[in-house]
């Protein structure tokens, strides 16, 4: 099935479907389980309380001063010779984009991994334009080959296994079928080897956005981001507003943090700062350097400071790979680009709750997002007060608060609200239901399809204790 | 209104919060000190767990260190540069007419995809505790040279091994600027996007050779 198929607004039938999927669920549980379990061993030489009081913090203090610093990011990049734009919408990106590579007559791009990129549905707007798109990280490329989208954010193709891959490498490629993780890997390198030649553009993402040096930083494993960024002539960078951070000296720690909480790793195999164009006398590295800004409903999440917390994420992932729930649904379950936890409180701000009124609903609040985020974003708290404003009266900073609202639940809340505060009525209301207990029907729709049916008790815990102090 | 003062008007609508709020922030979890030897074994094993290869040797020797690599791995065309001392010092030493000594500067595009067995860089400073070498790619030394080639062949003087990222990028003010491409290699390229099994080799060097000139004093 082809994952432009998922949408939020069915997420109920989506995870009825992923839940009945043995391998996916395998898959899923597999890969979760060992990155809980590298995370955790990755910040034992840490005190990572420590530290994720000091990433919150770096986070905090770069929003509090978000349009301030935002201003300085763009003014360094400027001095360093990167051209910034602005994109209030995905529209207004997309736009952006397609116009700098048809500028330079661009047939073909070669794309890092970037999330923006997919949020704003950069590749189907550049082949509107005829401008192929090719993506570069393995991850990637696969689900790129599938035509589907990632199911995990740093860990794009982790629905599949080996088989899957193999099979779906030797359908679209030609690869010879083998269940060695390695030869896939290598196949995939040599196919793209002249891509990253001939490509008349890289785009890539940017992890964090040095406000005082005009710096992008991107982190990965592969070595495709550092091809991309510097083999095209041009580089085109594409991230939100709210990646930008104050100084450089804020950079180290949420590395140390962005990598262990991610994968578990102590740190990936390049780190990779770009301030510029070439200068001087270089000779490699692109001509023209291009940071895209995007808004795209970050400056209205912003307006509030509760949910403005959202923005603090540097998109580790530790919060889907600890949750009980993206662990047994899977990623495409969600029908967002961001999915798990960080995907429930986000996506609703871009998409407004209309359509994703279900993602909130989708937890057990066990808490564990919370627990382990780097930058504590308190997820648990952001769910509960999403929920309140999706079944609430309309209030709220969002769009589409109070859609989830239905009439007669809410009328029914009302009268138990009122009984509560009526003890004399509460009581007769008391008798009343014990003496209807067996007119309870047999199906009590949803709530009977996996649970037996629920009878009010013959003596409530109240009269069973007033029993008790009269004996 | 541009786009840029739309949105920089519509973060500028939020009431600012109190200014009481704003305390310094602590940075101390990031000093993490190492000593001089810690860090010269932290640093090794780190990279060797990253399956890089670290050979130890000397500022007298160290070429020696290097013909032998470029020999065990049949390495006969090799990148490097013309003006940094030890690009001078390897094409000083491997005048032996084994290999062809190719300065990137001169190979361009495809050629450099195709021809180039190894690129020997420089580096301007390591890392202890994660095990990564810091390299400020230049005009003589650029940043292809340790991207391209299938090897990558680094020298690393223990002197310039710092304890931490934090430790290297505040000892060498980088706040005050950086060069267009800065970058931290702890490996050969690697992925685990195939069911998380790891694999070497993925669109990077597929080896990491780092040669760490020892001081005894
Ligand atoms: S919300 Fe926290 S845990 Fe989740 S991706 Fe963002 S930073 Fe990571």
């Amino acid at each position: 099935m082809s994952v432009k198929t998922f949408t939020p607004a069915a997420f109920h039938h989506q995870s009825a479907q992923a839940l009945s999927n043995p391998q996916l669920r395998h898959n899923f549980r597999g890969a979760m389980d060992g990155l809980m379990a590298k995370r955790l061993g990755s910040f034992d030489s840490w005190d990572i309380e420590a530290l994720r009081d000091l990433g919150q913090g770096i986070r905090q203090k770069a929003l509090r001063h978000l349009p301030d610093l935002l201003e300085q990011l763009e003014a360094s990049c400027q001095r360093n010779g990167i051209t910034v734009h602005w994109a209030e919408s995905a529209d207004d990106a997309g736009r952006v984009i397609t116009e700098l590579c048809k500028a330079r007559g661009a047939q073909s791009v070669i794309k890092g991994k970037s999330m923006v990129s997919e949020e704003v549905e950069l590749n189907a707007r550049l082949a509107e334009a005829g401008i192929e798109a090719l993506e570069s990280d393995l991850g990637e490329y696969i689900v790129q080959m599938a035509d589907e989208t990632p199911s995990h954010i740093i860990m794009p193709a982790i629905h599949k296994n080996t088989a899957d891959i193999s099979t779906l490498m030797h359908q679209r490629t030609g690869t010879r079928e083998t269940n060695d993780a390695e030869e896939l890997t290598h196949a995939a390198r040599a196919q793209l080897r002249d891509r990253f030649q001939t490509a008349d553009v890289g785009i890539s993402g940017v992890n964090f956005a040095v406000a005082e040096t005009g710096t992008l930083c991107l982190v990965e494993n592969e070595g495709n981001g550092r091809l991309t960024t510097t083999v095209p002539p041009v580089h085109i960078a594409i991230t939100g507003i709210e990646k930008v951070v104050a100084e450089f000296k804020d950079v180290p720690p949420l590395y140390a943090l962005l990598t262990r909480s991610a994968i578990g790793q102590n740190v990936t195999t390049y780190f990779n700062m770009i301030s510029g164009p070439w200068r001087g006398q270089e000779v490699d590295g692109p001509e023209e350097v291009h940071l895209v800004l995007v808004d795209n409903g970050r400056s209205r999440m912003y307006q509030d400071e509760e949910y403005a917390e959202t923005l603090q994420c540097i998109r580790c992932g530790a919060c889907m790979n600890h949750c009980p729930v993206y662990t047994r649904v899977g990623g495409h379950t969600y029908g967002t680009t961001y999915p798990g936890p960080i995907g429930k409180i986000l996506m609703p701000h871009l998409l407004g709750l209309n359509t994703t009124k279900n993602l909130p609903t989708a937890s057990s609040l066990c808490g564990a997002c919370g627990e382990v985020c780097p930058v504590r974003i308190p997820i648990p708290k952001l769910l509960v007060r999403l929920r309140n404003e999706a079944v609430g009266e309309g209030k709220g900073n969002i769009e589409g608060a109070g859609s989830a609202r239905r009439p007669m639940e809410a009328m029914g809340w009302k009268l138990f609200s009122w009984l509560a505060r009526h003890p004399r009525c509460w009581r007769i209301g008391v008798r009343v239901v014990q003496a209807c207990r067996s007119a309870v029907p047999k199906r009590v729709a949803p709530w009977t399809d996996n649970r037996v049916r629920p009878t009010p008790a013959a003596t409530s815990l109240k009269q069973q204790l007033a029993q008790r102090r009269r004996s | 209104m541009s786009a840029r003062d739309r949105i920089l008007s519509r973060l500028r609508e939020r009431a600012a919060p109190a200014p009481t709020q704003f305390t310094e922030l602590d940075y101390s979890v990031m000093h993490r000190p190492l000593d001089a030897a810690v860090r010269k074994t932290r640093f090794i094993e780190s990279l060797r767990a990253a399956r890089a290869e670290v050979i130890e040797t000397t500022e007298a020797t160290w070429t020696d260190a290097l013909a032998k690599v470029l020999d065990s791995r049949e390495i006969t065309a090799l990148g490097l540069g013309e003006i940094h001392p030890w690009a001078q010092a390897a094409r000083r030493d491997l005048q032996d007419g084994r290999r062809r000594l190719v300065s990137f500067a001169s190979v361009k595009g495809r050629e450099a995809f195709e021809r180039l067995e190894a690129g020997l860089t420089s580096s301007c400073g390591a890392i202890a505790e994660t095990g990564s070498v810091c390299l400020w790619p230049d005009a003589d030394e650029p940043r292809s040279l340790s991207l391209i080639p299938p090897v990558h062949i680094v020298v690393v003087d223990e002197r310039h091994i710092y304890s931490s990222f934090f430790e290297l990028q505040s000892a060498q003010s980088w706040h005050k600027g950086l060069p267009s491409n800065a970058l931290l290699i702890s490996g050969p390229s690697k992925t685990a996007d195939i069911e998380q099994t790891l694999v070497f080799g993925a669109h990077g060097p597929k080896a990491l050779v780092v040669l760490l000139i020892t001081r005894s004093d």
